[in-house]
């Protein structure tokens, strides 16, 4: 009985950080099998950082790493070594799809890329998405995620209106996103293999993969120049738009974030909050009028909204048809009935971190349910087990290749 | 750039103005489906929504529409008039798959078109907060969508956040928010046309734009579960790497790994300050003696051209990027090399280059690429093929408000 949608898809995963790990980790969401390839000769970077329990560090302890590898496996090999390498082959004659994210001469230069990999197993699918792309000129550039968004443009445009100071991202946007578009291209390449039997190398770049995230402003720079202004939470059309403050428990740091259209919107925000004489005012009587006096209006409202909690206010005007949220906090998360309901995180049991949630997938299916949650594996965890049940090897060539150090 | 896609003969069609459902849209039509776009009778709201071609306010002018709905069709269809309806239900009966923003008043009168009994199509509804659970019924703007997805509140982080630790968090740029939940909608699509084995009745796929966007964080919940960790801006820092000043702008550096800070320090002659056998460690825990090691770093990159310390690092084999403007992303080698921007007309806004697909493959990939459609610009086509009307037939409907 088939169970899940990619049930008996193998994937074989090279993938490397954040950005190697999220393609895998949807393909293994939705019923693939996703063998992780890591080494302790170079240790991921994304099992890496700051010990969460005690003050050593500790491959083990990394959420970030355990969000994005849950319900794979863990093989340890080291691919420099040329039994390493000749355990890769067998696993591409095994595997549907490859995910790497290395920069080009790696793989190429172990004799593992696309070229040979495809000689073994010519129907397998295999996708690369180093930082610039498998080829051009700049195809060796090496970078993570805030690497991109840098190159690309957009942090360009982050920061406050008021300074010239560049704020960036400091966050790795470009990662999660490139996994999702790999995915995506995993998955209409094994749709087209369907019907012609055939594999394909699937050569993506994460900077192409983030830059149409800059979107209209890329049109708009042809079109008369405009290089695009930070504009922090603002938008040129909403008055009031952005984040006021409220008062809540969280020293100052508690915000809501709410945009109004138009106008009955605007008498349902003027009415949680008691300002009848904000509604009258003939400075906010209309759009045109709220945008030309945007800094008054963000002062009175800033006033009044700082009476309220976050919660309190998002509940009310919602209920009068107001687009407001709360500004999530991570530990908000856990109050939240709605994402309670919706099974938004689930919790599963680590050896090490004990009790620990992991998001689910965003996509619902009324018939297919995503396969059952398993937690990160721990570095080498399934090395035995995997070599035995997917490549038929004895546990004497095992311990041979262990004590011949190919196994770290 | 002509030929098979990957999604060849797949039809969708997508109805409603949330714009993750455009964007999912434009990439399954850059994979090569026949992504017909229903519009209402006076044209999609973005098509309202500046900036505008020329300065000038346009039906076909908004930059907006023209960026995000590239590679479609585009029909009209009065949802409120039963034979609009019967139109887009006659539609709905052809597609594979059939993308809808569920929080899009003006076509609720079309949710029970997805409670078809038959096979087809794919039904992926995209809504605020998913379609259940008490939030519903609630609705997002772009400002909200990204603060209710939790990455705003941890923006701007690290380094970035220390010059100003009293200012309110601050969103991605532009439509981040709704073009990120948009690849994830186009996956649910994609696992969908792969599903071949269920049976009768049309698959429900319920997608929560708030859920797509917390897929974006994924770590920073955990840190205030049993170890009562709360993640804030402050903490966002990876002691080695961050956002540094340049003589001309801004870098960002990451040598993350030993072997890259070792090449780093080469660079800059090994200064003293980071001597010691575990510096790198300490730095990167932000602990002494490491602790001020990126303030050190800056210094030496503030006396420096971006372009030239990003090359130099990259030399070196470190993780780097300049900081780069708009023009100078658009003007870039590497994508220029790799045909990522395509020249295409536009009876309206003339010829403008667009990014296109990030993906290539060696056996098939590239389509057909046209830009955005005008408005209603296939009535005659699709209405015609899928309802059996005439050209007279569509011109009376359009005279009745029907199209």
């Amino acid at each position: 009985m088939v169970e899940s949608i990619l049930d008996g898809i193998r994937v074989l995963d090279l993938g490397w950080v954040w950005a190697g790990a999220v393609c895998g980790a949807i393909l293994a969401e939705w019923g693939a099998e996703v063998i992780k390839v890591e080494s302790r000769t170079r240790i991921d970077p994304a099992r890496q950082g700051r010990p969460l329990v005690g003050d050593i560090p500790d491959p083990e302890q990394n959420p970030l790493f355990h969000n994005a590898n849950r319900r794979k496996e863990s093989v340890c090999i080291d691919i420099k070594m040329t039994e390493g390498r000749d355990l890769i082959r067998k696993f591409a004659e095994k595997c549907d799809v490859i995910v790497e994210n290395m920069t080009p001469h790696a793989l190429n230069g172990l004799q593992l890329g696309y070229e040979e990999l495809c000689k073994v197993n010519p129907a397998i699918i295999m996708v690369s998405y180093p930082l610039a792309g498998a080829g051009g000129p700049k195809s060796e550039l090496r970078g993570y995620g805030p690497t991109a968004g840098s190159i690309v443009g957009l942090d360009n445009l982050m920061g406050y209106q008021d300074s010239d100071t560049v704020l960036g991202f400091s966050h790795a946007i470009a990662d999660p996103v490139v996994g999702i578009h790999a995915a995506t291209s995993v998955l209409a390449a094994l749709r087209e293999r369907k019907t012609t039997g055939m594999g394909q190398h699937i050569d993506l770049s994460m900077l192409e993969c983030l830059l149409p995230y800059m979107g209209y402003g890329l049109l708009e720079f042809q079109m008369n120049g405009d290089r695009g202004e930070k504009r922090e939470n603002r938008h040129p059309l909403y008055a009031p738009n952005g984040l006021y403050p409220c008062i809540d428990e969280d020293e100052g740091d508690a915000w809501i974030a709410l945009a109004v259209e138009t106008d009955v919107e605007w008498a349902g925000l003027c009415k949680v909050l008691g300002l009848d004489s904000l509604a009258e005012d003939p400075r906010f009587a209309d759009l045109l009028q709220r945008q030309r006096n945007r800094q008054e209006l963000d002062a009175a409202l800033s006033a009044a909204t700082s009476r309220y909690s976050k919660f309190e206010l998002e509940l009310a005007l919602q209920a009068a048809g107001v687009a407001a949220t709360a500004v999530l906090a991570p530990k908000d998360r856990y109050l939240d009935d709605h994402m309670r309901f919706r099974k938004t995180y689930v919790e599963v049991d680590h050896p090490v971190l004990g009790s620990e949630p992991l998001y689910a997938d965003p996509i619902h299916f009324d018939v297919w349910k995503p396969a059952p949650m398993r937690r990160a594996p721990l570095l080498g965890e399934h090395t035995d087990e995997v070599l035995r049940r997917v490549l038929g090897l004895e546990a004497d060539e095992i311990a041979r290749l262990k004590s011949g150090g190919v196994l770290v | 750039m002509t030929g098979p896609g990957l999604l060849d003969g797949v039809r969708v069609v997508e109805i409603g103005s949330a714009l993750g459902a455009h964007f999912a849209g434009r990439l399954l039509g850059l994979l090569g489906a026949d992504v017909i776009k229903v519009e209402p009778v006076h044209g999609d709201p973005s098509r309202r929504r500046g900036p505008f071609i020329r300065d000038v306010p346009h039906i076909e002018g908004s930059t907006l529409f023209l960026y995000a709905n590239m590679c479609k069709r585009s029909v009209t269809a009065n949802a409120a008039t039963p034979t609009g309806r019967s139109l887009i239900s006659k539609l709905v009966d052809t597609a594979d798959a059939v993308i809808f923003d569920g929080n899009d008043s003006a076509w609720t009168p079309l949710s029970d078109l997805r409670k078809a009994e038959r096979g087809r199509p794919i039904w992926v509804e995209v809504s605020a907060f998913g379609a259940s659970g008490p939030h519903r019924d609630w609705t997002l703007s772009e400002v909200a969508l990204y603060h209710a997805g939790g990455e705003g509140y941890l923006l701007p982080g690290g380094t970035t956040f220390l010059a100003y630790p009293d200012r309110e968090p601050i969103k991605g740029p532009r439509y981040l928010g709704s073009f990120s939940a948009g690849v994830s909608i186009a996956v649910a699509a994609l696992l969908a046309l792969l599903d071949e084995v269920r049976g009768p009745g049309s698959l429900f796929i319920d997608v929560s734009l708030q859920e797509c966007l917390l897929q974006l964080l994924r770590a920073e919940i955990h840190q205030c579960g049993d170890l009562g960790v709360v993640q804030s801006r402050a903490m966002r820092s990876l002691g080695v790497a961050g956002l540094l000043p340049s003589r001309d702008g801004w870098l960002e550096l990451y040598p993350l790994e030993p072997r890259m800070w070792n090449s780093l320090m080469q660079l800059m002659g090994n200064p003293e300050w980071a001597d010691g056998p575990d510096f790198f460690a300490s730095a990167r825990l932000g602990q002494a003696p490491g602790e001020k090691a990126l303030e050190n770093v800056g210094m030496w990159t503030a006396q420096r051209p971006k372009e030239e310390t990003a090359q130099l690092c990259q030399e070196a084999g470190i993780a780097a990027g300049a900081v780069l403007t708009i023009d100078e992303a658009l003007g870039a080698e590497q994508l220029a090399a790799r045909e990522f921007f395509q020249l295409l007309p536009h009876p309206y806004a003339g010829e403008l280059r667009y990014p296109v697909l990030p993906f290539g493959g060696n056996v098939t990939s590239a389509v057909n690429l046209r830009s955005a459609p005008l408005l209603g610009a296939h009535n005659v086509d699709v209405w015609g093929e899928v309802a059996a009307a005439s050209g007279q037939d569509v011109c009376k409907m359009f005279e009745a408000g029907v199209i």
